[in-house]
This record gives C-alpha cells, sequence and structure tokens, in this order.
C-alpha cells in the first residue's frame, strides 16, 4: 500500500510534520487520523528520520544554501525543459515577425500644414486698425501663465519620470543603482517571507560579546532580541531583559556551542514561538557567536 | 488508555510490516514500557505520538543492529534498557547523513514552486503563512501543491537512491 490513498491535505501535513512546521489544529487532525490508519501511521513513522534530519538548524542552513545555488545557477527565467520544441518555434515566429514589420514597405506620411509663417505688417499711427492676429508660431508654443493646469501637471509627471529613467546626477543615479541592486537581491525573501523585510531594516547591536559564559549585549531599548545557543542538535532559547545592558548567563554547553542573536525593531512571530521552545528554529540573518573563540 | 491500546496496535503493525512479527512485539512492548516509565506525565496527543514514533524508530534500529549481529531474536532485559548503545546513534546518523545527501541531489531537480515550498517550510513557515506568501486562495491548493510535490521528492529521491 502506498500512501496515494490517503488525500492530499494529509500528505501535506506528513511533510509538514517532517519539517516541523505543523500548527497545533493540524497536529492534532494529523494524529488522530492516523491512530484510525495503519497506512498513515505507517508513513508517519517512515517520516522519521526525514524529521530528525530536519530538527537541525545546521541541515537547514545547509539544503537553503543548497536552494540558493540552484536559484542562482537557473536564474529568474526558467523554460520547461520538455517543451523545448515549443519555446523554439514560438521565438522564430517572434523574430520572423519583427523582420517583417521592420521591412514592410510604408508610404511616406504625406506633409500636412500646420501653419504658414507670415511677414508682420507695418503698424501705421494714423490709421488705428485692429491687431494683427498673433503668428501661428505664438499659438504652437502658448505662454507658461496661459497653459491649463492639467498640462503643467503632466509635464511634470513626465519630467519626474524621465529624470528616473535617465537620472541627471550621478551621486542620484548611484545610489538609485544600489537600491535597485539590493531590492533585486532580496525579492525573493520580501515576496515569500514577510518576515524578511523586517530583517533587513534590523538595528545591529552596539556591542555583543561573550564573556564568563554570559552573553553581553548592548543595544536600544526598544530592540527585541531573540537568542539561542546552539549546542550540535540541541537548541536552548536564551531569556532576556528589557535592560538596554544585557547579561544573559549561557548554562551549561560544550565548547563547540554557538549563540545565535537576532535583534529587530519589530517582533517576529515564528522566533517567539522558537523563545518557548516550539521549534525548529526558522531561518534568520543570526548573528552567530562562539562561545569558546 | 484506549490511546495507548490503539498506539500499541499502530506501532505492532508498523514494526511487523518492516521487521517480522517477533521483533515488532518485543519492539512494540518496550516502547510502551519506556512511554509508561518515563513518560507517563505525557498524555496529549500531540506530544504522545511523536514521542512514541520517535522511541520506536531507536528501539527498531537497537532490534535489527542486534539481531543481525547474533542472528536471532529475543526479548531484553530491562536492566539493560538505562545503558546508552552508541552503534545505534552511528546507524541513525548514518541514516540522516544518507538522507541528507539524497536531499541535495535531488532538490535541484525539483520544480520551482516545490522548491520555494520546500525553503519556506526550512524557514519555519506553517501552511497557512505559505498560502499567504503564495497567494493562493484556499488553504487546500496548498495541500495540494505539497502532496505533489511531496510525491515528486520521493520519486527523485528513488532514483538517486544508491543501490544497496
Amino acid at each position: 500500500m502506498s500512501d496515494n490513498q490517503f488525500d492530499a491535505e494529509m500528505q501535506a501535513l506528513l511533510s509538514a510534520y517532517a519539517a516541523g512546521t505543523l500548527t497545533k489544529d493540524e497536529q492534532k487532525r494529523l494524529f488522530e487520523k492516523s491512530l484510525n490508519n495503519q497506512v498513515l501511521f505507517n508513513a508517519m513513522a517512515d517520516e522519521e528520520t526525514m524529521r530528525t534530519t530536519l530538527d537541525s538548524p545546521l541541515v537547514r542552513e545547509t539544503l537553503l544554501r543548497t536552494l540558493d545555488q540552484v536559484k542562482a545557477k537557473r536564474g529568474p527565467i526558467e523554460l520547461p525543459k520538455s517543451n523545448n520544441w515549443l519555446w523554439s518555434a514560438l521565438a522564430a515566429c517572434l523574430v520572423v515577425g519583427a523582420a517583417t514589420i521592420a521591412y514592410w514597405p510604408t508610404p511616406k506620411p504625406e506633409t500636412q500644414v500646420v501653419a504658414i509663417a507670415t511677414k508682420p505688417q507695418a503698424i501705421s499711427e494714423s490709421t488705428p486698425t485692429p491687431a494683427p492676429k498673433p503668428a501661428p508660431k505664438a499659438r504652437a508654443i502658448p505662454p507658461p501663465a496661459q497653459a491649463p493646469a492639467v498640462l503643467e501637471e503632466s509635464t511634470v509627471a513626465k519630467r519626474e519620470a524621465k529624470s528616473v529613467d535617465q537620472p541627471q546626477s550621478s551621486a542620484v543615479a548611484d545610489s538609485a543603482r544600489q537600491e535597485v541592486a539590493a531590492a533585486s537581491a532580496n525579492s525573493f525573501r520580501e515576496r515569500n517571507a514577510p518576515n524578511a523585510a523586517k530583517l533587513a531594516s534590523a538595528p545591529q547591536p552596539l556591542a555583543a560579546e561573550i564573556f564568563n559564559d554570559n552573553l553581553i549585549l548592548r543595544t536600544a531599548n526598544s530592540s527585541q532580541i531573540y537568542a539561542f545557543l546552539i549546542d550540535g542538535d540541541s537548541i536552548k532559547p536564551l531569556s532576556t531583559t528589557n535592560d538596554s545592558r544585557r547579561s544573559i548567563p549561557l548554562g551549561g554547553h560544550t565548547k563547540k556551542a554557538e549563540v545565535w542573536l537576532l535583534i529587530t525593531t519589530t517582533e517576529d512571530p515564528v522566533l517567539a514561538r522558537a523563545l518557548t521552545g516550539v521549534f525548529p528554529l526558522p531561518t534568520r540573518n543570526w548573528i552567530k557567536l562562539k562561545t569558546n573563540p | 488508555m484506549d490511546v495507548l491500546a490503539t498506539l500499541r496496535e499502530r506501532i505492532l503493525s508498523f514494526a511487523a510490516s518492516r521487521y517480522g512479527r517477533q521483533i515488532a512485539e518485543d519492539v512494540a512492548q518496550e516502547v510502551m514500557l519506556v512511554l509508561h516509565q518515563k513518560y507517563a506525565h505525557v498524555s496529549e496527543i500531540t506530544e504522545l505520538i511523536p514521542l512514541a514514533l520517535q522511541i520506536t524508530r531507536f528501539k527498531l534500529v537497537a532490534q535489527a543492529r542486534k539481531s543481525a549481529r547474533r542472528g536471532e531474536n529475543r526479548s531484553i532485559d530491562i536492566d539493560e534498557q538505562p545503558i546508552p548503545d552508541h552503534q545505534v546513534n552511528i546507524v541513525l546518523e548514518l541514516e540522516q547523513k544518507e538522507l541528507l545527501d539524497q536531499l541535495h541531489q535531488a532538490l535541484p531537480q525539483l520544480g520551482e514552486r516545490c522548491r520555494d515550498i520546500f525553503r519556506m517550510k526550512l524557514e519555519g513557515l506553517s501552511f497557512p503563512e505559505i498560502q499567504q506568501a503564495l497567494g493562493a486562495s484556499n488553504i487546500n491548493t496548498v495541500y495540494t501543491w505539497e502532496a505533489r510535490c511531496r510525491e515528486d521528492l520521493k520519486q527523485i529521491m528513488t532514483k538517486t537512491r544508491r543501490p544497496q
């Protein structure tokens, strides 16, 4: 019997069970059903190796690195392998179409007379003739004061758009380029992990060190601090206080143990859960301190 | 009590399907013994079942190893239990290492959406959070995607598995 015999929901829950990301409600549904379904129970038992493997934060880090490398190799656009002939045909059609449009003989546009410039007549002082009509040239470029407000706004908008597209100042251009580069680098995390965006604005600690088996921190009072002692496969949340200078005892640990630290301005719900002992520890921009440097 | 009885039946059937009836009887008995002696305070089903599965896995590896070494199946004296068996840990670690190698080989072959979902799970996101991140209208859609991805991953891992 394969686990195709239970529905997609249970298969998904099994997978999340292995990754340790089930909610309480999902856990209850899965476990209750597994007690009444031997196939599901066997599948859960078979997931034990996966669960214990993914339980380690170090394993998660290495797997995430693998995924990052795949993403970097493949680039943003990925064509399906099985439909290569279809994409080739489509590309050929596009090239032919573009060439046809480019070389299609088009009739020359007829010249339209927009305005005829005439020599202004001499004004005689003796004969009060009516004022000559303004030349068409003057109509073509109205004075700024007479231009309608809508036109002004659209012109400003166009000017602004143009200045964004073609920045004049080199300093502005540099900063824009830097912003675009930073945005593209973080695009995946911003799109898929809402917490990652918050991390980008996380303040760095003014001082963080390990001294006499204590984690010493000096940060702003408004910061949220998440600190964990990673000792092999075991993860221990470190309790923090609200003082700006904090001294957090590490407790017993081996020489290889590390302290993973994250300081944010806003609360991170996943890390808040982890602080209460609900693991696994998610991937963040951790500051890693060795307990025995 | 009913839960424990059902749990014992499930463990017995699982172990019997993998290692034969004799080992299964011993393993189920030992798991129930450990649950009774060390974890009598655990009654919540959401804690009890993962705990039982973990103990089962440990006991099964220990039993299979001893059985293979001695060429016999036997029940183990309770006094023997508190002694840690480092060989078992080595077997478990090897299992994990092999699985990790398979994952490293299989992940690049997954589709983009599957890789994204796997990444989000590694980052600790739950299904409702994944639903929000992927913009799926219904949680069942995410379940279906995940189920397909799981099937794909299993198939790829089966292909890349080294011959025993």
